[in-house]
């Protein structure tokens, strides 16, 4: 009885591979997304004010606002990817739509006889991440497997062949059942091994040609609402309470051909698939004041709390692989091993921390729209990527979960580090016209040097101000410059892609002072 | 042509519903100033005011075109007194709105309903950055919870080229130290000379060693977990069946 029970219980909660860094990077590392004219200057906001972008970035920069009006953003990309992978180069592309803060700011200034002179409040929706985008890359490799990570996996576990038949149904257990891993023993001792034939002394020739594909759409929507004050035009305070929601799909594939095309090595290849959507909502705090230290001058400070997000994921995946003679050409889903459901899986990530200190000098802040003639901004933003946590949520509770987010965790500690964006931008006005370019550069995540990481945006853009409306249009290029690992090993030298290239956007925002 | 007409309405109707109250008036810039709503708007300044606005603002346009014509020329006479003499630029502001200048006092001059005077502001503070501390106790891996993917994210050996092999010693050239020699140990070459199997396949050992292999079939009885997500339903855990096709 005590046997069917425990079979009854690995039967129902069964878990596999999860949550990576990576994961968690994906909520942190972005460019700065906002309105056409906060991208044109390279998306300065963190002293300017005056534009719904405040809410994103310094919620204090809403509180100029003494007017009201309504604000759309669409835009459109063109991601250009170029990855070498192994000395192999490969480009791939993808369109896709986005969007910049679409909301209403209303503006007040009925506090006559107070400190606080105005006050406005707002409601927006901004993209901060899109994750539109397809990478892809192949390579000759004579020295590490795709399988391998389920060797260490089983070899880690101790795993016997009952658990390597169904305890890892969206990995290990596929790779085993379709025979692409076995058992061995050597030197008297059991163990797994791997079918892909790699390089060895007495056959240099051999190794796999590897193929990594995803593609993955979505994006990190945030809606803020906002309230800020005004200090008799000197001090402005403001605040968001954000709500982000995240929506993330993931279609990935990757294999592994022998290169040799040798029919009697008892490999020919492997395709996994792996398909993963992953939705989270939560909350967060933006908070920030501008502070106007005399004529012409901003100065503003902000931080971000880290957002808490609740995650909800699905995912399936399958493995076919052809090992010839061994035991032919044989295909395994995780949906027939989980009666033909999707595994889910729940946890909550709470994003990194930031801090945005900015200055800008606006040449004449009058009424007079005739005279307003320019701005310059400089921003400059810490994150702290090592900052960012898993952690169990709801029913999913259980000591192994608490253990295995403790070490994730302490992987993104290891992994990751502060960093620092900085963001250049102007415009020059001739009411009712304005010409804007700025630059950005936002610095690597990766705690360890060797991984180039970094991203370079250029921007300029042009707009238009009369009879109660405004239209900005921005065009700007973001330099690309990551790495991208396929899988990961723990007794070996890992290999990775390195990602260059860019993604060009054109961003149009229209708004309708009310 | 529905799908269009309708969309031409609504941006129509915002063209020139909503957007009236500044069809007759400048459209405030609140980046640069914001004036308050149209209905609110204090009375505009004096023709005089407006015409000593314009003359201030002539002179700097025209004295900036001469300085970026010839810097060097123009920059002799930028002194500092004519950017701050007294009466220039000190804007007076009341809750209500813009409302003019006044002769520079060292200090912004407010007006909120019966008080007018001046507001002398401390000193500008340097700003302290504040870093947060992240407080996670690490706790101590109980029970057989599979991490080995993620302990890899500790691994900073890398290696994205293709060794070369020599064979006359058998050795990996150019590929000495970074742990790459741990990859030759654990590839296995089978014993016995066979022709067909002379190419290496990655293996993994327990240590300890795996106390027994059961026979294939059944349920999971043993290894762990991997962290993350979990299945619904039951499980078909039935074997593998054997290798022959």
């Amino acid at each position: 009885m005590k046997k069917y029970v425990w079979i009854l219980f690995s039967i129902t909660s069964l878990i596999t591979k999860a949550q990576s860094p990576d994961d968690a990077l994906r909520t942190a590392w972005f460019t700065q997304n906002g309105s056409a004219r906060s991208m044109a200057a390279g998306g300065v906001m963190g002293s300017l004010g005056g534009d719904i972008t405040a809410a994103s970035v310094n919620p204090a920069g809403l509180g100029l606002y003494k007017t009201r009006e309504i604000v759309f953003t669409p835009g459109f990309f063109l991601n250009n990817n170029k990855m070498n992978f192994r000395g192999t180069d490969t480009i791939s592309n993808k369109n896709n739509f986005t969007n910049g803060p679409i909301g209403l700011i209303l503006g007040s200034s009925d506090n006559n006889q107070k400190k606080w002179i105005s006050s406005a409040f707002a409601i927006s929706v901004n993209q901060l991440a899109n994750y539109n985008n397809h990478i892809q890359y192949t390579g000759f490799n004579n020295s590490t497997s795709f399988t391998e990570q389920y060797l260490e996996e089983l070899a880690n576990d101790r795993a016997d062949t009952n658990a390597a038949l169904s305890n890892y149904i969206f990995g290990s257990s596929l790779a085993f059942r379709t025979f692409l891993i076995d058992t061995t023993i050597v030197n008297g001792q059991l163990g797994y091994k791997s079918l892909v034939p790699l390089a060895s002394p007495s056959n240099p020739a051999a190794g796999v040609i590897q193929s990594y594909d995803a593609n993955t759409t979505g994006g990190y929507q945030e809606v803020a609402i906002s309230l800020a004050g005004n200090m008799h035009d000197k001090l402005y305070v403001g605040g968001s309470v954000t709500v982000p929601i995240i929506n993330y799909l993931r279609d990935f594939f990757f294999s592994e051909k022998d290169a040799t095309n040798n029919p009697n090595n008892n490999f020919a290849y492997f395709n996994y698939t792996e398909s993963l959507q992953s939705n989270g909502i939560g909350v967060g705090l933006k908070l920030g004041v501008i502070y106007k230290p005399e004529e012409f001058w901003r100065i503003g400070f902000a931080i971000h709390t880290p957002q808490w997000i609740t995650f909800k994921d699905e995912i399936r995946s399958a493995i076919t692989a052809n090992t010839e003679a061994y035991a032919g050409l044989r295909t395994v889903t995780s949906d027939e091993l989980n009666s033909g459901n999707a595994g889910t899986r729940e946890y909550s990530i709470l994003t990194p921390f930031r801090a945005i200190a900015s200055a800008s000098y606006v040449f004449r802040q009058v009424a007079d729209t005739k005279k307003q003639r320019a701005f310059i901004s400089a921003d400059i933003e810490y994150v702290n990527y090592s900052g960012a946590r898993f952690s169990t949520t709801g029913n999913n509770n259980s000591t192994d979960l608490q253990n295995y987010y403790a070490l994730v965790n302490s992987a993104i500690k290891d992994y990751y580090k502060g960093n620092v964006n900085i963001k250049l931008g102007g415009e020059i006005k001739f009411d009712p016209w304005m010409f804007r370019a700025g630059l950005a550069y936002y610095g690597s995540p990766y705690a360890d040097n060797t991984l180039k990481a970094n991203r370079f945006v250029t921007a300029a853009g042009i707009g238009y101000r009369n009879n109660g409306i405004f239209i900005d249009l921005t065009y700007s290029v973001t330099f690309n410059k990551d790495v991208n690992f396929p899988y990961r090993l723990n007794d070996v030298p890992n290999t990775y892609a390195n990602q260059s290239g860019s993604r060009s956007g054109l961003i149009l925002t229209f708004g309708v002072k009310l | 042509m529905k799908n269009i007409v309708l969309p031409a309405l609504l941006i129509s109707a915002l063209l020139n519903g909503c957007s009236t109250s500044y069809q007759s008036t400048q459209t405030p810039d609140d980046l640069y100033y914001s004036p308050g709503s149209p209905a609110k708007q204090k009375p505009v300044a004096s023709k005089e005011v407006k015409q000593y606005e314009n003359d201030l603002a002539y002179s700097d346009d025209q004295f900036l075109w001469m300085k970026v014509q010839n810097y060097y020329l123009w920059n002799g006479i930028d002194d500092y007194n004519y950017w701050y003499m007294p009466g220039y630029y000190n804007p007076v502001y009341t809750t209500g709105g813009f409302y003019g200048y006044y002769p520079n006092l060292g200090c912004p001059i407010y007006s909120s309903g019966s008080y007018f005077g001046k507001i002398c502001s401390p000193p500008l503070q340097p700003i302290i950055p504040i870093y947060v501390k992240y407080k996670n106790p690490r706790l101590n891996i109980t029970g057989n919870t599979s991490v080995s993917n993620i302990i890899a994210y500790k691994n900073r050996q890398y290696s994205n080229t293709n060794p070369n092999y020599n064979f006359k010693n058998g050795n990996v050239a150019g590929n000495s130290g970074s742990g790459f020699g741990q990859l030759l140990r654990r590839t296995f070459i089978p014993a016995n000379g066979s022709t067909s199997n002379s190419y290496s396949n990655p293996i993994r050992v327990s240590s300890p060693s795996i106390i027994s292999i059961p026979s294939s079939g059944g349920g999971a009885s043993a290894g762990g977990y991997s962290g993350g997500a979990s299945s619904t339903g039951s499980s078909s855990s039935g074997g593998r069946g054997g290798r022959g096709n």
